[in-house]
């Protein structure tokens, strides 16, 4: 599917066509430069709790077999983990602009 | 496990908890509170290190196992919890002061100093790789946090991120090293490894080595010590002064803990290596400390060669001797007075939003703030191992304990190199009672001064009566060495 | 018997990538005329009878346009980004049961006969293998846009990766419910347990969490940040054109697909027809038939909530985004697992439902 159109499309040439498209200005500065922290604390703010998650699927599976102990243990599990949830948003990691 | 055996181990690990518990209490409410109530929050901070160190003395009645088995509150954990914990304490109290000088009012510091405690406590009585990891990362996270705690230095930025790579580096080696004893033995617990431990199986001679390496690093000896120099360097002094003593302290717990847990062959196979290793510590720390221009990069460079020296008391144990062991835990409680006091001084003579670092300035220390000069000596006197201070007596127990093994060149060295670390510790007081003053100091700053008095009197006293500290420390090294005798 | 095995496989295989390929393409159809109806407008109707014969028209254009490859792009990766797009979404599907399944000889060719699953890998953890797959669909999107080496590509690609990736905790949780609530992570264990009640019910504000990530993990309008149009033209496509941008919009709507799937089985019952009662006595084993029409019919169904929702709401600024993510649908779905949780343990107390 990847070749088809490069095989059967036409080619036409032409000055300025395989330039990256900036609403018909001519390209400035480096695209590949700072960009906002902002991503950076997403993401490794989704890759901490993304952790906890995983060891909640793990929980789940036998939450039913565990009973009253799995449900303390997750208690506590959560109140760290919101602890530091509730510190990540207060601090303000979380807004945009 | 039932619930009731869960409730039980985990009001066990009460000292662990009210750390964690107080640490979780001040990150909650640093975002709540606004205005000047805010700068009260390392108050929680001291507030839960008693709280621990109170539960903490519980322990040094009996021996009690948690989780399993997973770790082992005894009289040695007891020990070198109270090494943390005491470190921990005036660490905040001294950081405090900083703080202000930096101008960085962030309640995260004592936060994260109490979470790294945590992680040295647990580490210090785990008895199992699983809990051992857990409280190596929780332990090194924080402090890598903290080395770069200082963000408009660029110094402690880059202290920060290098501790950080090389330190996720040792962890994985570590990590590694584990994975493979698993693999050998088919258990993470450090007594059924060591009791199905095969010299003949590359496995666990590859994964002992790599788990080993790790230690290594974080204790900073020989091989892996090119960190060391930096990272104290940059990082703001209280931390340098809280990882210099607690991250090391833990390390050589669990150095310790690995060792003589259970006996085999592994000990008289590694002992070579850390005999190599012993030495060459202590002779590259001394010889580079000399050429020091900054004192904290000295103080960096003599904290390499006390790791020699303790390194020797383990090397000295290697039959199960009580009193190497003991002189070992014992040079670790003293070296944490004596260089946190080191470090206290520097800090309290920081001002200005600078540290005090270089040699001059300290100039003439004695002719503007004579107390502080002479608290200086003290520690300085101890660091070199000269009577009547605790750095006397803990050396001494050291190469006592050397020369009764038989290892005669060890001791010898060892002494060698004290000799040569005394000249860089009085050239600090040259600068300071004989030079000129030229250097300028802050004004009187209440709580690191009380800091300073408890730690110079600790000094002082412990190294003219020793002997109930000893004691507690042969109680502790007998408590680690009861799976060694049993095996 | 391993080549039969891999035989019905292949056949099943080829039958899913057919099948959805060609609801894609009506997808992209039933879009337009939706939309025109929602508008007052009439939408494409010359192409064939009511335009069906549009998409087909669609891809053979595709085909034959210029395929652009701008001069300052990262050539491998930008081809590999719409490939990667595709691929992943496809094969999220490999683990959607569609019914029970049936006895066949196929024809006779076989002595005895063999059953045949309406799904093409039967693992035990199907849940978390959608949502690993689906995780990285986002791989596409910022390899595309950074491979473009274009300001508004670049924008679109960084948008993209923390949209979705901030969505996803929120989604994993508040399935979460549903997997303590029947103790396995399976697909099919999940829909047979809906036998007596759909799980919408007791998990209705999971179902809420659950609908609201999905839509923001599809990139589709409410949450279309990474392509919206007025501020960064096409977002992560911008610099795609012909066929490779095609296979970009492919992968949103079997995203779509996919995710319609996921609610029909997590939800809404899967191949039970009601809310309540499950099949009222039609034994669905020897009417084999019956549940994957059921369960197509949801699917379609909820394909056209997809494309409803999309010309009815307006688009969220950037940063609602993100804190309706983090902020509101992450709690939400951390509460919903401590009810669901202390309802299960009050029902096991008193032995209700079957606890």
């Amino acid at each position: 599917m990847l070749g088809l159109s490069s095989q059967l499309g036409p080619k036409r040439k032409a000055k300025g066509k395989l330039a990256p498209y900036e609403s018909g200005m001519s390209a400035t500065g480096d695209t590949r430069g700072k960009f906002s922290i902002k991503y950076y604390l997403v993401g490794a703010l989704f890759i901490l709790f993304d952790v906890e998650v995983v060891f909640l699927f793990a929980w789940a599976v036998v939450f039913k077999d565990l009973g009253m102990l799995a449900f303390i243990e997750i208690i506590v599990f959560l109140i760290v983990i919101m602890a530091g949830y509730f510190y990540v948003v207060k601090k303000g990691a979380l807004d945009w602009e | 496990m039932d619930l009731s055996e869960v409730f039980k181990s985990t009001l066990l690990i009460g000292p662990e908890i009210s750390l964690i518990v107080a640490g979780l209490i001040i990150i909650v409410l640093d975002p709540i509170l606004k205005g000047p109530s805010k700068n009260n929050l390392f108050g929680i901070a001291l507030l839960g290190l008693a709280v621990g160190f109170i539960l903490n003395l519980e322990r040094f009645g009996v021996a009690q196992t948690a989780f399993s088995g997973a770790l082992s509150l005894d009289q040695f954990a007891a020990y070198f919890n109270l090494i943390f914990l005491i470190g921990a304490f005036l660490a905040i109290i001294l950081s405090r002061d900083y703080l202000k000088n930096i101008d960085t009012y962030s309640n995260e510091f004592y936060a994260l100093i109490l979470f790294s405690t945590s992680g040295m406590m647990i580490l210090s009585s785990s008895k199992e790789f699983m809990s051992l990891f857990l409280g190596f990362e929780i332990m090194s996270i924080s402090v890598y946090i903290l080395s770069a705690f200082n963000r408009k230095s660029v110094r402690s930025t880059e202290a920060g991120i290098k501790y950080l790579i090389l330190g996720g580096f040792s962890s994985a080696i570590l990590l590694y090293g584990i994975a493979l004893l698993y693999g050998a033995s088919g258990s993470v617990y450090l007594q059924e490894i060591v009791s199905k431990f095969d010299p003949s199986n590359p496995l666990f001679l590859a994964g002992g080595a790599l788990v080993l390496v790790g230690f290594i690093f974080k204790i900073g000896a020989f091989p892996l010590h090119q960190w060391v120099p930096d990272v104290y360097e940059g990082a703001p002094m209280p931390v340098t002064a809280f990882m210099s003593v607690g991250v090391k302290a833990a390390a050589f717990a669990i150095l310790l803990r690995v060792i003589f847990e259970g006996f085999n062959e592994i000990q008289l196979s590694i002992m070579p290596v850390l005999w190599i290793i012993a030495v060459f510590t202590m002779l590259v720390g001394n010889i580079a400390a000399i050429a020091q221009k900054s004192i904290k990069r000295m103080l960096a460079y003599s904290s390499i060669a006390h790791a020699g020296y303790a390194l020797i008391g383990i090397v000295a144990a290697y039959g199960g001797d009580k009193l190497a062991v003991s002189s070992v835990i014992y040079y670790l409680f003293a070296y944490m007075l004596m260089n946190l006091g080191a470090f206290g001084v520097l800090t309290y003579l920081s001002r200005d939003g600078k540290e005090c670092e270089t040699f001059e300035d300290i100039s003439g220390l004695w002719k503007k703030r004579p107390y502080i000069a002479v608290a200086l000596g003290v520690f300085m006197f101890s660091l070199a191992g000269i009577p009547p201070t605790i750095g006397f007596f803990a050396k001494y127990r050291i190469f006592l304990s050397a020369v009764q093994a038989d290892f005669y060149w060890l001791a010898i060295i060892g002494i060698l190199a004290s000799v040569i670390s005394a000249y860089y510790y009085l050239r600090v007081l040259v600068y300071a009672f004989m030079k000129e003053d030229t250097a300028t100091f802050p004004s009187f700053k209440i709580a690191s001064s009380i800091v300073l008095v408890v730690l110079c009197i600790g000094t002082l006293f412990l190294g003219i009566f020793p002997f109930d500290s000893w004691s507690l420390a042969l109680e502790a090294a007998g408590s680690v060495l009861v799976a060694f005798k049993g095996g | 018997m391993i080549w039969v095995d891999l035989g019905i496989t292949i056949v099943k295989i080829a039958l899913v990538f057919f099948v959805v390929l060609t609801l894609v393409a009506y997808l992209t159809l039933a879009e337009r005329r939706v939309s025109a109806f929602i508008q007052d407008r009439l939408g494409p109707n010359r192409v064939g009878p009511f335009g069906f014969l549009q998409p087909l028209a669609d891809g053979v254009k595709f085909i034959f346009k210029e395929d652009i490859i701008p001069r300052d792009a990262n050539k491998y990766i930008y081809i590999a980004a719409p490939a990667f797009s595709l691929v992943t979404a496809l094969i999220a599907l490999a683990v959607v049961p569609i019914g029970r399944g049936f006895e066949t000889t196929i024809f006779g060719l076989l002595q005895e006969p063999t059953f045949v699953k309406l799904q093409i890998a039967d693992i035990n953890v199907g849940v978390l293998y959608i949502l690993a797959i689906g995780s990285l669909g986002v791989y596409g999107v910022v390899l595309g846009g950074w491979a473009s080496n274009s300001k508004y590509s670049f924008l679109g690609g960084l948008r993209a990766a923390a949209q979705m990736v901030s969505y996803e905790l929120a989604m994993g949780i508040s399935i979460l419910g549903i997997i303590m609530w029947t103790g396995s992570m399976r697909l099919e264990d999940i829909i047979e347990a809906q036998q007596q009640y759909w799980f919408v019910f007791p998990q209705i504000l999971g179902f809420i969490v659950f609908l609201a990530a999905v839509f923001a993990e599809t990139n589709r309008l409410p949450f279309d940040m990474p392509e919206a149009e007025p501020e960064i033209v096409a977002g992560y496509h911008t610099e795609y054109s012909s066929m490779k941008f095609a296979m970009f919009f492919m992968a949103e709507y079997t995203h779509m697909i996919v995710m319609s799937c996921l609610i029909v089985a997590l939800f809404f019952g899967g191949w039970y027809p009601l809310p309540f009662g499950g099949w009222f006595g039609v034994d669905i084993d020897t009417h084999w038939y019956l549940p994957p029409i059921v369960f197509v019919g949801k699917v379609l169904a909820f394909l056209f909530f997809f494309i409803w929702v999309r010309f009815t709401l307006p688009r969220f600024r950037y940063d609602q985004v993100m804190s309706l993510g983090w902020k509101v649908l992450f709690p939400l779905a951390i509460v919903n697992l401590l009810i669901i949780s202390i309802a299960i343990l009050v029902m096991q107390h008193y032995g209700v439902l079957g606890f």
